[in-house]
């Protein structure tokens, strides 16, 4: 897996190419907490390249969501095809986090 | 028919282990896209615990999995030579309010459980056999 970046005056958008598993999981860990070291905490993880996402990949998220709400910011996820919001969906998460459909309505949320 | 894969337990070897299940569904012919993701996501949490908690990803260290289908039901097979993990009984200690999740490996735990119909585990000798069921959608 490779994380494509586009910064933006209001987020960040970080698109997984790829699978995030086991394996991949912490690098997108690592980037995360990179944005996190800058004060940037509106990010948009753009899934629009994303071909699989386990609980590893998940837990990444997971784990970052206090900090973000601490921090006042968001974590949006866009672009899901219906495999990976399938696994959202199976665990409610789809409930807690933000999934919005494109990037243009993920920044009406910001 | 039945198909079988051996991988040593590297990290790596996941991807290796969602393709060869992947390309064993699309030999049943099942037209639900999503209902195999599960399925491979449920087997790949499955292994990735195994890998990591039974055996530290010691390459050294190797499990088989072996697919078949019968009786319009999925059967995935593990055998695994570490002791057995008693998947059906895990709950999830740390279980947060709003999400079904916990540290350690038990979010994936919680992702088989939801998805698979029947998980039996033998134990045989110290090793496992995991057995997975799922049962085909009718449409």
């Amino acid at each position: 897996m490779r994380i494509e970046q586009i910064e933006n005056e209001r987020c960040v958008i970080l698109r997984p190419v790829g699978d995030l598993d086991a394996t991949s999981s912490i690098v997108m860990n690592e980037k995360i907490e990179q944005l996190f070291r800058k004060n940037k905490y509106n990010i948009l993880i753009d899934c629009s390249e994303l071909d699989y996402i386990s609980s590893a990949g998940l837990g990444v998220f997971i784990s970052h969501m206090d900090e973000i709400q601490e921090k006042k910011g968001k974590l949006i996820f866009t672009n899901q095809n219906s495999r990976v919001y399938s696994v959202f969906d199976l665990l409610g998460l789809n409930q807690l986090m933000t999934i919005v459909d494109t990037n243009e309505t993920a920044l009406n949320h910001i | 028919m039945n198909s079988k894969l051996t991988v040593n337990c590297e990290k790596s070897n996941l991807k290796l282990i969602r393709e060869f299940l992947t390309d064993q569904l699309k030999t049943f012919h099942i037209k639900d896209e999503n209902f195999c993701y599960l399925i491979v996501t449920a087997v790949d949490e499955a292994c990735t615990n195994s890998f990591e908690h039974a055996h530290h990803f010691n390459r050294e260290h190797s499990i088989t999995l072996e697919t078949y289908k019968e009786n319009n039901e999925i059967h995935i097979d593990i055998f695994d030579p570490a002791p057995p993990f008693d998947i059906n009984n895990f709950k999830c200690k740390g279980l947060a309010a709003k999400i079904e999740c916990c540290d350690d490996g038990g979010l994936g735990v919680s992702m088989i459980q939801k998805i698979m119909d029947d998980i039996k585990i033998e134990s045989i000798e110290g090793a496992s056999l995991y057995k997975f069921t799922k049962k085909i959608p009718m449409n």
